[in-house]
């Protein structure tokens, strides 16, 4: 009897490698003071040395990690998702800076952490077993727990921490416990095995496994991409946390959510459309309205910033249903575009609040046009683009979600979709108000002087890159509609 | 037919200079470059207007380039008679309008003179986009400069207008967007190409059920701007931007909603024209009850409005072309008589009516120009609005009398409000002091006033150009809103779309 050894095919999870590897360098190097200084430019190279890792394996794929059991898989979907993760890391470790100094939480923890999330995202996104899937959650999910409380000094930090830790842990438990059931009914946990086992004749016990488990998964995965009802974390968690862990989770894990539900529901539980169609359309109505309208009454910009983020996940779980490589590739699109507006948003809080007082209110942005105009700029940018006018990419990116949504034949559910994007036009536009149409107040909440430079770097990169995309979207397009081909 | 790219170097040359004024330091600077830059597009207009062929009916000057290919969007401008005449009174107005408000802006000039280069861009290419797409692109992004315009440099109560504004005209065109969505759809399922080409989808047959429908989805879009009784609340708040905004909306009608939507037009039509008809009479019926200068327009345009949306729907050759004249005209006379009250107010620093009387013994230049401004509103004959009320009214008796005769009250409601405003600002004894030492207008004012009076009396008296300019295209506009031929020559099929990518 000869036992083969399985064929591991290391450079299949390169991306994932180069990322923990440069974690840990970071986590290394911050053990000592004199590096201190130099941790952020440290982790900018290895993110961009990882990113270029991942670019070269664009369109080689798919190749599965090894021979006997996929686990995971090189593929541009996968490779497009990391990508935008790390671009997400890029902009948060920019913004982070001077805010972090300021608060002296600058320790090398702080980034290795922030790497070792965009590499568990990573994994979820090239994961094509439950228990990679699994791994990656988790690895991200403990990550951010301390990112949230990093200001131990700061008790809504703490907070913060907590709630997110508490129902983040029930949210594990419920995908751990759909996990059991799925792998009960399918005897796999591979989702190929998974998907044959739904094509194939299943008794209704069987069938009544997998519904089970498709339905704990989704909760699981609804708390992460802030789901009503599960998004009652949101608001509180945003505003306890640093402004760049909240711009970070805002984007960044919310978007590993996504990815592995195209994955799940688009090549895995195709076969359970009856049942879960229905399901998500409602629970996706739901949190378009309650993000839209709980958002209108929020004087505190970062809960409003997290009902609108509640909203705009609402937006993205749409095309789900649509069933196609056009609703697939148009989500691909939003999170790309959604995490340069976010990050954009937060990022001018962070950069506002690095020093003095935090920027917390919308009466602390009264007369920010004049005082500081370009700063302004950006936030209004920004604003125009979740709200979805052009030229900007947010428009373009609810463009393409809307018009899959309507070829998918849901016509419906995207005028529901987009009446209530005009509902959160108001909140939006009320910051624009506040910034040019107010009078400052007598003594500004920020402090004076020079706002960080990498962080207006940040900042001036995402608008600029939120204007292109807006006038030019065909390479971006083009893009996302090549990470979806890939798929099954 | 030319070389150069007239048409995007109209649309483009406001956003350059925009950009440019980035780097401009200093007020005076700067209104030196929207000036000029708005001076430019209408010399470039003009020539592109000199190289316009009348008798044509199809789109001139024609560019097209792919540009989102998976969405099926292409970057597709031209310009047709009804077009160009109102892209024409844009460039001109844009030049008057900034020298007009030289002075009476005198916060923040740069943000103005940016902002108000980016809405002409954004309004020629509305007139200019043959892609549904472009055009919607255009439409909905003028919402950002005008929101800016209407809170930073409004009047009291700006910042609340302008979210008002903002808030009405987005849902309108949301509903369009899903109008517009579904329609590049249908065309999908009928040809299995993907194209948002206006002339491709005006061949589009369907069902009238659905037409209905996506009809009024656009309508909701353009009522709201024209703005139409009873989504016109935001108006009184926001009237900078009225004269401007009217111009819009009725093309987007012209454009798009007779040609795409003929059967459903049938049932809607008359109804429309009804609504017209009642705005007309309660605009001009509010009006009335003004004491205040800016809400007496601000009313007034609403009950011109009515007479545009009524030529319109009168769906025949009169109405359509009235309502074209109807709307150059409004731009010089309404918008002559802001421009006259914005210069009295700087003045004085008040729009009520009482606080003056008398002026024409203290500024007889400013008086004179009024009082052609005031007639011309009033419909006179021998100026411009005449020429588009008397074509509007002549295409809706053949259609509908009875309509036709509510909405010829309006007209002498005008007289009443009208006349009655220019007696209390005008006439009367100089009883005020503040009045008394009041300065007449300058010469860059007496300029630009009299440049407005010059076309508005030139098209009062000979209105055959600007009709003949426009008459090919309107009439194939009809044929295409009553299908009276078989596919016209210039229409799109899938193929040909399939050939030029």
């Amino acid at each position: 009897m000869n036992t083969a050894l399985p064929v591991i095919n290391l450079y299949a999870v390169m991306p994932q490698i180069v990322l923990v590897s440069a974690a840990t360098v970071v986590l290394i190097v911050g053990l000592f003071e004199r590096f201190r200084k130099g941790i952020p430019y440290l982790s900018l190279l290895l993110l961009a040395v990882s990113g270029v890792v991942a670019v070269n394996q664009l369109g080689l794929g798919p190749v599965p990690f090894s021979d006997v059991s996929s686990m995971m898989v090189m593929d541009d979907f996968g490779l497009v998702a990391t990508l935008v993760f790390i671009a997400g890391a890029v902009l948060t470790v920019l913004i982070s800076i001077s805010y972090a100094e300021a608060r002296s939480i600058d320790r090398g923890e702080y980034y290795a952490l922030l790497i070792y999330a965009v590499s568990g995202m990573s994994m979820m996104a090239a994961s094509t077993d439950l228990f990679t899937f699994f791994l990656g959650l988790e690895v991200l999910s403990i990550s951010l727990y301390v990112l949230i409380g990093f200001e131990q000094r700061d008790a809504g930090s703490n907070e913060g921490a907590l709630k997110y830790f508490l129902l983040g842990a029930f949210a594990s438990g419920f995908i751990l416990y759909g996990m059991a059931l799925l792998y009960g009914a399918s005897g796999s946990t591979e989702y190929e095995a998974i998907a044959r086992t739904l094509g194939g004749e299943r008794s209704d016990a069987v069938n009544l496994l997998l519904l089970g488990g498709l339905g704990l998964l989704l909760v699981g995965i609804g708390f992460k991409i802030s789901m009503v009802p599960f998004h009652a974390w949101t608001p509180d968690v945003y505003q306890g946390a640093p402004t760049p862990v909240a711009a970070f989770l805002s984007t960044g894990s919310k978007a590993a959510a996504f990815v592995v539900l195209i994955r799940l529901l688009g090549s895995v539980f195709p076969g359970l459309q009856m049942e879960w169609i229905p399901l998500i359309s409602v629970l996706a109505v739901l949190t378009i309205a309650v993000g839209n309208v709980v958002a209108l009454v929020q004087t505190n910009l970062k809960r409003l910033l997290a009902y609108s983020s509640i909203a705009h996940a609402g937006y993205m779980l749409l095309p789900l249903m649509a069933d196609s490589q056009d609703g697939s590739a148009s989500i691909v699109f939003y999170l790309i575009v959604y995490t340069a507006m976010n990050l954009g948003a937060f990022g001018v809080l962070a950069v506002l609040s690095a020093r003095g007082a935090p920027c917390a209110t919308l009466e602390d942005l009264a007369g920010l046009g004049s005082r500081r105009p370009l700063l302004a700029a950006v936030m209004a940018v920004v604003m125009f683009s979740l709200a979805g006018i052009p030229p900007t990419a947010g428009f373009m990116a609810k463009f393409y979600l809307f018009s899959a949504l309507v070829h998918g034949g849901y016509v419906e559910l995207a005028v529901i979709g987009l009446l209530f994007s005009g509902v959160s036009l108001y909140y939006y536009l009320r910051v624009v108000v506040w910034m040019y149409m107010r009078p400052a107040a007598e003594t500004p909440a920020e402090a004076a002087g020079r706002l960080s430079y990498t962080g207006m770097t940040a900042l001036c990169l995402s608008a600029l890159a939120i204007l292109a995309v807006g006038v030019f979207p065909s390479e971006l397009l083009q893009l996302a509609e090549r990470a979806v081909m890939t798929l099954p | 037919m030319t070389e150069l790219p007239f048409l995007s170097l109209i649309i483009w040359l406001p956003v350059l200079g925009a950009v440019l004024l980035l780097f401009v330091k200093g007020d005076t600077a700067a209104r030196w470059v929207g000036f000029g830059v708005s001076a430019l597009v209408l010399v470039l207009f003009a020539v592109c207007f000199g190289a316009f062929e009348t008798h044509l009916g199809d789109p001139q000057f024609v560019e097209r380039m792919p540009w989102i290919e998976s969405l099926g969007v292409s970057y597709h401008v031209g310009a047709d008679g009804i077009s160009i005449l109102l892209a024409g009174i844009t460039a001109l107005m844009w030049p008057l309008a900034l020298l007009g408000t030289w002075t009476i802006v005198s916060e923040r000039v740069r943000a103005y003179q940016v902002f108000m280069l980016l809405m002409e861009t954004t309004l020629m290419g509305v007139f200019f986009s043959l892609d549904l797409f472009l055009f919607f692109l255009f439409w909905e992004g003028m919402l950002i400069p005008m929101y800016f315009l209407i809170g930073i440099w409004g009047y009291e109560n700006s910042a609340r207008a302008a979210l008002k504004f903002f808030l009405f005209a987005v849902f309108g065109s949301l509903l369009m967007l899903a109008a517009v969505i579904t329609l590049a759809f249908l065309y999908h399922q009928a040809h299995d190409v993907l194209t948002f080409e206006m002339a491709a989808l005006y061949q589009l047959s369907i069902p009238p059920e659905v037409q209905f429908w996506l009809a009024l989805a656009f309508i909701a879009a353009f009522a709201v701007k024209v703005p139409m009784v009873p989504f016109h609340t935001w108006l009184p708040d926001a009237i900078v931007l009225a004269v401007v905004l009217v111009k819009m909306a009725a093309y987007g009608f012209i454009r798009l909603t007779l040609p795409l939507f003929p059967d459903a037009l049938a049932e809607l039509a008359p109804l429309m024209c009804a609504v017209a008809a009642a705005g007309i009479v309660y605009g001009a019926l509010i009006a009335l009850a003004q004491s205040d200068i800016r809400r007496m327009i601000a009313y007034s345009t609403i009950s011109h409005a009515g007479f545009v949306v009524l030529g319109v729907f009168a769906l025949n050759q009169h109405g359509i072309q009235g309502a074209v004249v109807h709307i150059v005209s409004l731009a010089l006379s309404t918008g002559g008589l802001f421009l006259a009250a914005m210069m009295l107010v700087q003045r004085r620093n008040t729009w009520d009516m009482e606080a003056y009387g008398g002026l024409w013994h203290t500024i007889p230049v400013f008086s004179a120009f009024l009082l052609v401004f005031t007639l011309a509103s009033v419909g006179l004959p021998g100026l411009s609005s005449f020429v588009g009320e008397f074509l509007i009214l002549v295409g809706v008796f053949q259609q509908h009398i009875p309509i036709a005769a509510v909405a010829a009250t309006g007209i002498i409601l005008a007289a009443v409000y009208m006349l009655r405003m220019y007696r209390k600002v005008v006439f009367g004894p100089l009883t005020r002091e503040e009045n008394k030492g009041i300065r007449d207008l300058s010469f860059r004012e007496t300029a630009v006033l009299a440049c407005m009076t010059l076309f508005i009396i030139w098209i009062g008296v000979y209105p055959n150009p600007f009709l003949r300019t426009m008459e090919a295209s309107v009439q194939k506009l009809l044929v295409q809103t009553h299908r009276l031929a078989e596919t016209p020559p210039a229409g799109m099929t899938p193929e040909t779309i399939q050939d030029m990518r």
